[in-house]
């Protein structure tokens, strides 16, 4: 008797379907990690001030907010947590991923991150973040509780999205729906120390590229300024993307440029000068080479991630060793991991730059306040204090210590379960019975 | 300026400077009051280290320095056996993928002695480091154990008297599952059903290559003229495989796969030494005790490809608990500078004890290498390479101050090329804003 | 092939050009007389006569008697010398590349050959006089720097083929090999389209064949021996071309340039129990002198260096300098690495290592001139002419033929004027097997001495601008050279249609050399090198780019007035050719 069994699948799809019943197979109990809203009151800990110093207070949180940061009496109706011998720390932020937006490696379609075509300003990250991505628990799980997740590719990316990570809806989960303009200042070749030399052909079509897409920036931002004035007058002509630009040719909005060598990051200031924007460098490889330039025109750098070598000839330590540098210049800095699969790991960035010179509190204040403000949400996030919203967490020690453990989590002033695939996995499988049972 | 030259001649330039020439010859030194994490003897708080000949001669709180050994001042200082990384492409030329066929035994790594990343991995407090062949074959090529001696020529690199070790791979790098070729256009194998039908048809050719010069050295007692079979390194390396005399680390990553090979080893005689990779290793940490792997894996690695999807960073606490040796290893010339940050990891997931985790970075991989009579904990008799943090490696503010292997300094940061220094030597003018 | 005697008919058919068959055979008797003859290294008649008869040097000394009806020369004021020769270099040969491969992660080309014909890269049997092709330009080029005999020997490959020696004469191929095959030659190259596709699997591949070869010849001397019994062997074109080689029958040319490379290939021969071996390129030789020394065989020294921040040990200088106010990869760290590749050969010929020179990658100009440089890092001059006379014609197995100006051996003569390798010297004939060439004057003049002491009458600094073209990615691209001197050190532009390089080097002599990066917007860095040399009002040489891409780098002095020199109108020599 012949058997039916089932077609085999297009080519392509296995990895993709096997991906997507390993993920759909946790989303039911991810579901339940957005948490729960209420009245807290985590009591006797140490709060790591504003000033950066650990201070003994008790913290309550209400309706969403911190409602109180000091000696705090019995609140009826508050859950009491027990915070002593523990510490409390802001909600900490990875500066720059895809998260949301990319998902397993390699496989094209979970990673939906870039348009075509090189101006896309009015793409927005937020309406296109996944909820369900492992990534997304996987992170605040170890305290990061807020990152900036951006497009990618061409010259204008898209507007990069502050992001709370709990929620049920990408509204819910909006700290800040445009919280930058991502662009890509036109570069020459791969960046850091690596990779190979391209091959003479490649080499001059990539020169005409970059001079022709500096160009076109410069056009497109003149058009900008143009089309706000015309707009300002009276016009009713409407384009999509010059209506998007309006925010950020006004210099109310910030561009976050991609820039690493030296002469892309003045090549960013410059323009940034010539039209009036509001500018932060993202990456910033050899952003020590212009730090006083940087630092008087009040430009912050998002810095790359630190776990990358330096060019052959550069000193062993340069780019752990930049961070304390540009600090002590007077540059604002924040710190990214640039992924999404260990942007929960972004405060071991930070311990490297301390080790190599940055002071420990500037260290914490470039993965809370600092970022917080640098995308103009400083007024409500990135510390503990009374009025701003309740992101943050609890550990038994430096969230800079990798041996550190967070013990709970608020987001929103929601207290999130720490519940995500990678702690399921250990769960399942350290209860496997020994001897291969 | 220093130049590194075998050859002295007197139409070549030649320079020195002085201290660092001086300390190049040193191989006795003592470490002084510092903390000392032997790995197999406890922590020594306000210990010392005595090195005599390169070697360790002695460790304790309270060891005499004879005089005239150079003093290196611990106050404040930790002290560990210097890091091993049991996964590295470093250090090589040639090529690391022999990939033009899925079984290459009879190749081997050739070894640069001037690949920056050494030096590097030095700053990082590591010093020797296994470096294979790359994953694209099923059974690629065989690495090298080097010790990292930075100024020495390739041929010094090498750690003498380890054993020989041969790289294997599974999954999607082996059965190139990205690829868009056409079938024709495709190397065998395509799956891992083939992986699996492949090592086994190889071994058999071994076998049969085996019996064959059985036979002929049997037959060649009574008749000298006899013609021997033909000499076949590959088949030659695999037979040197199946008795043990190469040890084999394979990289893998699906807990089925890993199951796949281990009954394969077994079914020829053999076992397979260490796992590499391995992320989804908790999931058979029984069966790998039983078998008898190692394990080396990743900290945090994971959901760059479809195999990682499951990798979780309790790898490392689950399989310990469960009796396997492991270890934490680079695969990076980027990682290689700070396995102390990924060791660490294991601690926090899982709940690994200190010293636990710091074997998977000293012990550990000084076991899978086979060379853990010679280094791999602070001894009395093992090699001094060593490494001194200015605070516990663990903690966050810890950087290296020195490494030392055989007993010789080979990083100070006191000497080394740092950004401030570079930044202080610069003139002002490179830095100032230009219209 | 041991040299025979041929009859003047037959010597003058077979290498007449087929042309000139039809009309009278060009003349192979001369008189040079009122000459200095180097008759050889440490041997000189400051005044005496060459006599040659039917393509073959009958006499040479002081007191040699003139047969009527010999054509003379006066040849007062200047000096005789044996023709150079370059014992290993691939003018004329193809490269040893498979055509039509196809990107990275494409299927394994074809290549050229079909299923029965081997790849390029492994193709022992394949002797390079089989396929030799030189235009006349490139043999004009080489004869004008006093290059008489060339050792051909493919570049690349593993078992790219077997190395044939050639006598300069043009015309018929037939009529310029003078031995072939001469040697097996070996490389650790890379290839693509199956295995071995690296330099570690080249190792492997090339162990595995010579004992497989060896093997292949004890199975078929057992199965001749004896049919019934013995084991029917298989036949394998690859394993049967390389058994002279891996029984001693013929001698293996090893090709190897950095001093890892050289220690590997001196283990493989050990191994493979290769005794008569010789090492060809060895430009890191200074580095592993030791090692060679042990081995005791004799070097084939390349002339033309790998960049500077490619020779091994870099590194180190960069990493464990002590910090200084300057950029620790400075030019002082450059000037002392570029002296000691310079130095190369003079370090091997005080070791006691037998040497010949190569001038593979190099114009023929700079060959000689490299030989310049070499004898002013040290190397005595005898020494260096020894290296480019007796000691190839030895290692080509010819030296009953060639390399000295003595009686019975070919005519292969070089005429001076000043010292042969004198930065000065002008060469104005050649005989090759006693056919004349004329070296007409404009072409092989060296620079006006070294820049710093003048220029001279011109020409020769390399200051001023420069204009020309070359192949580019989008084919041929022109560029203008701006450069300033500053005694020897030079800086200066290259600017072409992908933008502009800056560059820093030195002037030695004729000799440019500047190196650079470019920055082309969209890419990685790419170090670029220029060598060169100054002939007048001509820059010639190479552009390499991040050691990944040759090209050849002609350029011309931009100026009013300075017209650009014309062709030669007589058959002997263009503006000097390149190989």
């Amino acid at each position: 008797m012949r058997t039916r069994g089932p077609r085999p699948a297009a080519r392509r799809a296995p990895p993709l379907i096997a991906a997507l019943l390993l993920l759909a197979a946790a989303s039911a109990r991810a579901q339940s990690g957005v948490g729960s809203a209420g009245t807290f009151l985590l009591r006797g800990g140490s709060v790591w001030a504003a000033s950066g110093q650990l201070v003994q207070a008790d913290v309550l949180i209400r309706d969403g907010r911190i409602a109180a940061v000091g000696t705090v009496g019995p609140v009826s109706g508050a859950q009491e947590i027990d915070a002593r011998g523990k510490r409390i720390y802001p909600g900490m932020w990875d500066s720059f991923t895809p998260m949301g937006l990319a998902e397993i490696g390699g496989i094209a379609t979970m990673n939906l991150r870039s348009e075509l075509g090189d101006y896309n300003p009015h793409n927005r990250a937020i309406v296109a973040i996944n909820v369900e991505s492992e990534m997304i628990a996987i992170t605040r799980s170890n305290g990061v509780t807020n990152v900036i997740t951006a497009p990618g590719g061409g010259v204008m990316s898209g507007q990069a999205a502050a992001l709370h990570l709990a929620g049920w809806t990408w509204e819910d989960m909006t700290a800040s729906a445009s919280a930058a303009y991502v662009v890509n200042y036109p570069r020459s070749g791969g960046g850091r120390g690596g990779g190979f030399a391209p091959s003479t052909e490649q080499q001059s079509a990539a020169g005409e590229r970059v001079a022709r897409q500096v160009n076109g920036l410069k056009e497109m931002l003149r058009t900008a300024r143009t089309y706000d004035e015309a707009r300002r007058a009276g016009s009713e002509d409407f384009d999509l993307k010059l209506e998007s630009l309006r925010p950020l040719i006004r210099g109310e909005a910030l561009a976050l440029v991609a820039a690493d060598r030296e002469a892309e990051i003045r090549g960013a200031v410059a323009l940034a000068d010539s039209f009036g924007l509001k500018v932060a460098i993202q990456g910033g490889d050899e952003a020590w080479k212009v730090a006083e330039l940087l630092a008087r025109k009040n430009v912050p750098v998002v810095l790359g991630s630190l776990q990358e070598s330096p060019a052959a000839d550069a000193p062993y330590d340069a780019i752990y060793a930049q961070p304390g540098v540009l600090h002590r210049a007077g540059v604002k800095i924040a710190f990214s991991t640039g992924g999404a699969s260990n942007a929960r790991h972004v405060p071991y960035n930070a311990a490297l730059a301390v080790a190599y010179g940055l002071p420990a509190d500037a260290a914490m204040h470039a993965l809370t306040l600092w970022p917080a403000q640098i995308f103009g949400v400083g007024d409500r996030l990135g510390s503990v204090e009374a009025g701003k919203i309740a992101n943050l967490f609890i550990a038994d020690g430096d969230p800079l210590d990798v041996r550190t453990h967070v013990s709970a989590i608020f987001i929103k002033g929601r207290s999130v379960p720490i519940d995500d695939r990678h702690t399921r996995l250990w769960q399942k499988w350290n209860a496997r019975p020994p001897g291969g049972g | 300026m220093i130049r590194f030259t075998r050859a002295v001649s007197p139409l070549v330039v030649v320079a020195a400077v002085a201290g660092f020439a001086a300390r190049a010859a040193a191989q006795d030194v003592a470490i002084r009051n510092a903390t000392v994490l032997t790995i197999s003897g406890g922590t020594i708080e306000n210990g010392t280290v005595l090195v005599r000949n390169g070697k360790i001669a002695a460790v304790g709180a309270s060891v005499q320095v004879p005089a005239g050994v150079q003093v290196i001042d611990g106050t404040g200082m930790y002290v560990m056996p210097g890091i091993i990384d049991a996964h590295s492409h470093a250090a090589l030329e040639g090529g690391i993928n022999e990939g033009s066929e899925s079984v290459t035994p009879e190749v081997v790594v050739q070894l640069r002695d001037d690949d920056e990343t050494i030096y590097r991995a030095l700053a990082g407090g590591s010093t020797a480091s296994l470096s294979l062949h790359g994953s694209a074959n099923t059974i690629g090529g065989q690495g090298a154990i080097i010790k990292h001696r930075w100024g020495r020529p390739a041929e010094e690199l090498v750690f003498e008297g380890a054993p020989r070790i041969v790289k294997f791979a599974l999954g999607e790098n082996v059965t190139r599952a990205s690829s868009t070729a056409a079938d024709e256009d495709r190397r065998y194998p395509k799956s891992r059903m083939g992986v699996d039908q492949l090592l086994r048809w190889w071994f058999t050719q071994a076998k049969e290559y085996e019996q064959s010069w059985k036979a002929y050295q049997e037959a060649a007692k009574r008749d000298r003229t006899l013609v021997p079979p033909r000499k076949d390194l590959r088949l030659q390396a695999l037979v040197d495989i199946v008795h043990g005399d190469i040890l084999v680390h394979a990289h893998s990553y699906r807990a089925d796969e890993i199951l796949m090979l281990m009954r394969v080893a077994e079914d020829f005689g053999f076992r397979i030494n260490t796992f590499q990779h391995v992320l989804e290793g908790y999931k058979v940490a029984d069966e790998l005790a039983k078998h008898g792997a190692m394990a080396s894996t990743f900290a945090e690695m994971w959901a760059y490809k479809v195999e990682a999807a499951d990798a979780i960073p309790h790898n490392m606490a689950i399989m310990s608990a469960r009796g396997v040796v492991v270890s934490v290893n680079s695969d990076s010339g980027e990682r290689i500078r700070r396995l102390y940050q990924e060791a660490a990891m294991g601690m926090k997931y899982g709940g690994m004890s200190e010293n636990d985790a710091l074997k998977m970075i000293t012990l550990n991989p000084a076991k899978q290498l086979g060379v853990a009579d010679r280094v791999g904990s602070i001894e009395v008799g093992k090699d001094a390479d060593l490494a001194i943090f200015n605070g516990h490696p663990f903690a966050p503010a810890s950087r290296v101050e020195k490494t030392l292997v055989d007993g010789k300094v080979l990083f100070d940061r006191e000497t080394a090329m740092t950004l401030e220094k570079l930044l202080q030597s610069r003139p002002r003018t490179t830095t100032e804003d230009r219209p | 092939m041991r040299w025979t005697r041929l009859s003047l008919p037959t010597l003058a058919f077979l290498s007449a050009p087929l042309a000139a068959q039809t009309e009278l055979a060009p003349p192979r008797d001369y008189a040079l007389t009122n000459v200095r003859i180097v008759i050889a290294p440490g041997r000189v008649v400051e005044q005496g006569t060459v006599l040659v008869r039917n393509g073959r040097i009958a006499a040479a000394g002081a007191a040699v008697t003139v047969p009527p009806g010999v054509a003379v020369l006066d040849l007062t004021g200047l000096t005789v010398y044996p023709g150079l020769i370059d014992a290993a270099n691939s003018v004329g040969l193809p490269r040893v590349v498979a055509e039509g491969r196809g990107g990275r992660g494409a299927a394994p080309a074809a290549a050229a050959a079909g299923p029965s014909q081997p790849p390029p890269e492994l193709n022992p049997g394949r002797a390079a006089a089989d396929v030799f092709a030189a235009t006349e330009g490139d043999l004009d080029g080489l004869r004008s720097a006093g290059i008489t005999t060339v050792g051909l020997a493919f570049d690349g490959g593993i078992f790219p083929g077997r190395v044939s020696a050639v006598n300069l004469t043009g015309g018929d191929v037939a009529g310029m090999v003078v031995k072939s095959p001469v040697a097996q030659q070996v490389a650790l190259g890379q290839r693509r389209g199956g295995y071995p596709s690296t330099g570690m699997g080249a190792i492997a591949y090339v162990r595995q064949s010579f004992w497989d070869a060896q093997w292949d010849q004890r199975a078929a001397e057992a199965f001749q021996g004896n049919p019934a019994a013995a084991q029917r062997p298989g036949y394998d074109p690859e394993h049967r071309a390389l058994q002279p080689a891996a029984t001693g029958a013929m001698p293996v040319w090893y090709a190897a340039t950095s001093e890892r490379d050289l220690r590997r290939i001196i283990g493989l021969a050990a191994e493979t129990g290769v005794r008569d071996y010789v090492l060809v390129g060895a430009q890191e030789g200074y580095r592993t002198v030791d090692a060679l020394k042990a081995a005791a065989r004799p070097v084939i020294v390349g002339l033309s260096y790998p960049g500077l921040d490619r020779v091994s040990g870099r590194a180190f200088e960069l990493h464990v300098a002590p910090i200084s106010g300057t950029d620790p990869a400075g030019a002082e760290a450059d000037s002392v690495v570029a002296r000691a590749l310079r130095a190369n050969a003079a370090t091997l010929a005080a070791a006691g290592i037998a040497i010949a020179f190569s001038g593979q990658g190099l114009t023929p100009a700079q060959f000689r001139l490299g030989i310049a440089g070499v004898i002013e890092a040290g190397l005595p001059a005898d020494e260096a002419l020894r290296a480019a006379t007796l000691t190839p014609a030895r290692l080509l197995g010819l030296e009953a033929a060639l390399g000295s100006v003595e009686p019975g051996k070919l005519a292969n003569l070089v005429v001076v004027q000043g010292d042969i390798f004198s930065r000065d010297a002008k060469i104005r004939h050649v005989f090759i097997e006693g056919l004349r060439f004329d070296i007409p004057e404009a072409a092989e003049r060296g620079a006006g001495g070294r820049s710093g002491r003048g220029g001279g009458e011109g020409g020769g600094a390399a200051a001023g601008e420069w204009v020309g073209e070359m192949e580019g990615p989008n084919g041929t691209m022109s560029f203008t050279l701006t450069l300033r001197a500053e005694g020897s050190a030079l800086t200066g532009q290259l600017v072409t249609e992908m933008g502009p390089v800056e560059l820093r080097g030195e002037q030695d002599g004729a000799e440019v050399s500047l190196r650079g990066t470019a920055t082309p917007p969209g890419m990685n860095a790419i170090e670029i090198a220029i060598t060169a040399s100054i002939s007048e009002n001509q820059l010639q040489g190479t552009l390499d780019a991040a050691g990944m891409a040759t090209v050849p780098f002609n350029a011309r002095r931009r100026g009013p007035g300075i017209p650009a020199p014309q062709p030669s109108e007589t058959r002997t020599t263009g503006t000097g050719g390149r190989p």
